[in-house]
């Protein structure tokens, strides 16, 4: 039987169900993007900063984290209390994103304990915003072969570096990267050559150039280094061990280990808010809900949400999972995640009829063109942090135990 | 209501642990693709001495409260033991008389219980449902065969089909429109005796089931199970159970559909390459393992909530598992053959035992396209 959640926890759900509902920034004029990889301007990321500074300041991000360094030094149960209630509340989401929750955890697992005391409490406050330095314009997927060169000056005690990075989310807005580099071109094969850093961005050398998405928006960069020198002490861990810790971070970022600060990091829209939509709509004359095909679409979307939803519930109970593959559930998060933003946003658009060719800032869109901007959106999930694809052949090869693909 | 919002839980008690390990012992040591082909071979299609084994564990009675002879567990365990079945492809009239003893269970025949559920739980009666007709139907209220009162009983009219393991059964209870709604009446060994049953042919040859006419039987006044709405509410019942056991089972044999075709390509090399390093033949099976997780989560929640009513959320989670479930065992089945190549069009290669079973399962109680719709008329 699941475990009551023991009385003190309630008492806190519901201090932080009311915190929220009564510090809730109101809404802006402008509108705000669904997820981080989505902010496109300046005053989206004001706003989004000061609220997630003001949910630190509560006490209500980075819970599990050590006190001594800026957290709560709580059990994690509290944070996720803090995570579910912002989700149902529908609260703004936490911007610092690569920090809370991929840079943060890393620093903590491999990091100094100096670099642990000058790095967290500021990612927690949203002083210090981080971005991730790995892909690369030509080396996508291919993450083992990236090519920005760090070499170590002896004489200053720096590395200088040299090479391009891409899909710099936050770039403009940030302080510091987490940086994979190589470091040793001559290493025996290509992962041996990499080394992590925590790299400072406001250096000669550095250039954020903005990309437009397709979407319309900016958001992302290309972040290009011409002898950009950042000291030696910038490096985590040990000259080599880049992949290594590259992997730690990848681990955190395709959700399949805890250690995260928490809060929400998208503003996620779901099965019920397409079937409102879907009820004051009409195509060819007729309630679109009349229609047998797109009802019938509808529930595939209603059954998909709620068997996603209950993954987390059946994790709980090991005789319930195909032991075979029990370890392998966490792996199907990212995949299914980003799949089901694609199934979704693309029903919603088409159910819209021909107002499905409207976009997102004409006047006339159905639901601000919300639907048709999240088509779009959907494909950043699908790409970043490892294709659909690739996140395929993952599973393939560590779940369903078949041979490698390359 | 905001279906968004529902409350999901999913129920795992102590008793279901060890039934999943003595289960899963069981069925690898005993249910082999082997053996399943040998007894697809034979009349009954099932193997009587591992019948006994199955009610010595317990199993025949399993959700079957304690007085009448049975485990007195619940519907998670019933998915369970179904699940691990469809994995292992073991053949039985477990499912029949499983939904039989649900039909009784959920009646208010007090008489009906106390004759029958000791047998079945014991091994001694197989049982089953006479619910489908030759009309195509899946509504389960959609009867024509007709009960009409005699000075004894009742005189039978009408025809039915796909009663599983007709030709194995000691008791099938059978529906018939009596004043003109359906009631259940129950056919014992002397009643079946009457009536020639035919044998179905299938696309599952390693099921069993049976097409009769009714036409003619007397039956005595006892033999009425239920009529009114006490039939209403047995027959969303056994319907809804059913629902949720055929997800389980066709969730079970998705995973040996998998697991039959992931070894395969791991041994087979075409072009020179192991053919499971192609993502043409990898990605799909990820699909499909990705479809049955979905199905599981589905079951094991529909089970934890199950009551057995219509209109609420244990109808609308019991569907929604069959719905998913459908998806998961046709996609898992047809990638097993057609990932064998050649080989899976051959008899000899087990893949297409687990796509037929997964297609029975789908047919069997209202198919994917049926449930959508209902699921569309209930929560839209």
């Amino acid at each position: 039987m699941p475990k009551a959640e023991s009385a003190e926890l309630q008492q806190f759900r519901s201090e932080v169900a009311n915190w929220l509902q009564e510090n809730r920034p109101p809404l802006p004029d402008f509108p705000l993007p669904q997820s981080f990889t989505e902010v496109g301007n300046n005053d989206q990321f004001e706003y989004l900063r000061d609220w997630q500074q003001k949910v630190y300041e509560a006490g209500y991000l980075g819970m599990a984290w050590p006190a001594e360094y800026g957290g709560g030094g709580k059990p994690q149960e509290y944070q996720d209390i803090v995570n579910q209630e912002m989700v149902k509340a529908r609260t703004p989401l936490m911007v610092n994103a690569v920090g809370l929750s991929w840079a943060g955890p890393t620093i903590l697992t491999h990091g100094t304990e100096e670099q642990k005391k000058k790095y967290i409490r500021p990612i927690l406050s949203a002083e210090e915003i981080w971005c991730q330095g790995f892909s690369e314009p030509d080396h996508g997927s291919d993450l083992g072969n990236v090519q920005t060169k760090a070499v170590k000056d002896e004489s200053t005690d720096e590395y200088v570096l040299n090479g391009r990075k891409i899909w710099t989310t936050l770039g403009e807005q940030a302080k510091h990267m987490i940086l994979l580099a190589r470091t040793n071109p001559d290493a025996p094969n290509k992962y041996a050559g990499l080394s992590f850093f925590l790299a400072p961005m406001n250096v000669d050398g550095v250039e954020v150039l903005p990309i437009k998405k397709i979407t319309h928006e900016y958001g992302f960069n290309e972040t290009v280094f011409t002898n950009a020198r950042i000291q030696a002490d910038s490096l985590m861990g040990k000259e080599g061990e880049g992949w290594f810790i590259a992997m730690t971070v990848l681990t955190f970022e395709r959700g399949v280990t805890g250690g995260q600060a928490g809060g929400n990091l998208m503003e996620i829209k779901n099965v019920n808010d397409v079937y409102e939509v879907a009820k004051g709509l009409f195509r060819d004359g007729r309630p679109a809900l009349d229609d047998p095909s797109l009802r019938s679409q509808l529930i595939d979307l209603f059954i998909t949400e709620r068997a996603h939803r209950l993954h987390n519930k059946r994790m709980d109970h090991a005789p319930l999972l195909v032991p075979e593959r029990a370890a392998g559930m966490g792996l199907f998060n990212k995949l299914v995640m980003s799949e089901d933003r694609h199934k979704l946003a693309e029903f919603a658009v088409r159910m819209q009829g021909n107002a499905a060719a409207l976009y997102a800032d004409d006047t006339d869109a159905v639901a601000g063109g919300l639907w048709q901007h999240a088509r779009l959106a959907a494909f950043a999930g699908s790409i970043g942090g490892g294709t659909t694809e690739v996140q395929r052949n993952i599973i393939a090869e560590r779940v369903l135990g078949l041979p490698k693909s390359r | 209501m905001n279906f968004s919002e529902a409350p999901l839980r999913i129920d795992c008690s102590e008793e279901l642990g060890m039934l999943t390990d003595a289960a899963t012992s069981y069925l690898r040591d005993n249910s082999s693709v082997e053996r399943a082909r040998e007894l697809a071979e034979t009349e009954t299609g099932f193997d009587s001495e591992q019948w006994q084994a199955l009610a010595e564990m317990g199993w025949l009675g399993l959700a079957t409260p304690e007085e009448f002879g049975g485990s007195g567990l619940g519907y998670p365990e019933l998915a369970k033991v179904t699940e691990l079945m469809g994995r292992y492809l073991f053949s039985s009239p477990f499912f029949a008389t499983t939904l039989a003893s649900q039909a009784l269970i959920a009646s208010n025949n007090e008489d009906a219980k106390m004759q029958w559920l000791p047998e079945i739980s014991s091994g001694a009666a197989i049982a089953t449902l006479a619910l489908m007709e030759p009309h195509n139907s899946w509504e389960i209220g959609d009867v024509r065969a007709t009960a009409e009162a005699t000075a004894t009983g009742f005189k039978l009219t009408g025809e039915k089909q796909f009663v599983i393991d007709g030709q194995n059964a000691h008791l099938v209870i059978a529906s018939a429109l009596f004043n003109g709604n359906p009631a259940l009446f129950l056919l014992d060994a002397d009643h079946l005796g009457q009536i020639e049953q035919r044998a179905e042919s299938l696309t599952h040859h390693a099921r069993r089931s049976t097409r009769f006419t009714l036409d003619g039987l007397e039956l005595p006044k006892s033999a009425k199970l239920a009529d009114g709405a006490d039939a209403q509410k047995i027959l969303g019942h056994v319907s809804s159970l059913a629902w949720l056991l055929l997800a389980a089972d066709s969730a079970g044999t998705a995973n040996g559909a998998i697991d039959l075709t992931a070894e395969y390509t791991r041994v087979r090399k075409q072009f020179g390459k192991y053919i499971g390093s192609y993502q043409a033949i990898s990605h799909p099976l990820v699909e499909s393992a990705i479809l049955v997780e979905d199905t599981l989560s589905l079951v094991y929640h529909a089970a934890s909530i199950f009551d057995g009513s219509l209109k609420g959320e244990s109808e609308i989670a019991a569907r929604m598992a069959k719905t998913r479930s459908e998806e998961a065992v046709n996609l898992a089945g047809a990638r097993a053959i057609q990932s064998h190549g050649g080989m899976g069009f051959t008899w000899e290669c087990h893949a297409h035992l687990y796509f037929k079973r997964g297609q029975w399962n789908s047919l069997s109680f209202g198919d994917a396209i049926h449930q959508r719709r209902h699921l569309a008329d209930l929560m839209l």
